[in-house]
């Protein structure tokens, strides 16, 4: 074998090598970046879904609140009625007791 | 000019190598000697060894060929393609600088331009090839250990 072809030998074990070896840091860090993306993102997730279970529960209470509320007008509206006919009671009363003395 | 200069810039960058690749492997099989001269010639004018290297480039590019669907091995044989050309540069330059009677010609540096141009074509095809195995093999979705 001439030194040109060992010189060249040499060479492409070298170029192979630094290579391969590059290309396994170059996937080393890309597959970082990837991971800390994926993480990032399962995160951003997490929190949305927090919000939709939040949403979800405020509707219900908003529901609740809503029937409730409708329940205390009915009762206020029909006390409402009570009142003004006791009033007009009362002064139906007031007049009678006037006429009486 | 710059329109020009930006157009070179995105073929190096976005556009697909496969279809030059198909087409070199193609033409660098028909044009192998190995198919149109025996090893008899090569020995009888004293360089046996360039029908091996011929035979290497052959198989390589029928391994090209064979493998076009597969990023990750016909990557593989673009590295060998490329090396085997590292390695015809490196014995042609040192044996014109181990040549003693060695006198300057237009025709080494023609040799040695077009060489380096093909060393360019290899390298980016194959750092392409590369990039797209790895993204691939990075994005892909981790198997579950539980099955």
């Amino acid at each position: 074998m001439d030194n040109a072809t060992i010189a060249a030998i040499v060479t492409c074990l070298i170029t192979g090598l630094l290579s391969a070896g590059g290309w396994k840091f170059y996937e080393a860090v890309l597959r970082q970046k990837a991971d800390q993306r994926k993480e990032e993102k399962n995160e951003r997730l997490a929190y949305r879904d927090d919000l939709i279970k939040r949403v979800e529960r405020l509707e219900d209470d908003k529901g609740t609140c809503m029937d409730a509320l409708s329940d205390l007008k009915t009762e206020f509206a029909t006390m409402k009625v009570k009142v003004q006919f006791i009033e007009k009671e009362n002064e139906i009363l007031k007049l009678k007791l006037q006429n009486r003395i | 000019m710059k329109a020009l200069l930006s157009k070179y810039k995105d073929i190096l960058v976005y556009y697909d190598h496969q279809p030059l690749l198909l087409f070199w492997a193609v033409a660098d099989v028909f044009n192998n000697q190995v198919l149109w001269t025996d090893l008899s010639y090569w020995t009888e004018i004293g360089q046996p060894d360039t029908y091996w290297l011929y035979m290497t480039y052959l198989v390589i590019s029928l391994g090209i060929l064979s493998t076009l669907n597969k990023v990750e091995r016909c990557g593989m044989f673009v590295f060998w393609y490329l090396l085997m050309h590292i390695f015809s540069t490196i014995r042609y330059c040192v044996g014109l600088y181990l040549e003693p009677e060695l006198e300057f010609e237009m025709i080494i540096v023609k040799n040695l331009t077009v060489t380096f141009v093909y060393f360019l074509l290899w390298t980016w095809i194959y750092s392409k090839m590369k990039m797209e195995a790895v993204l691939k093999k990075v994005n892909a979705p981790k198997e579950d250990p539980d099955g």
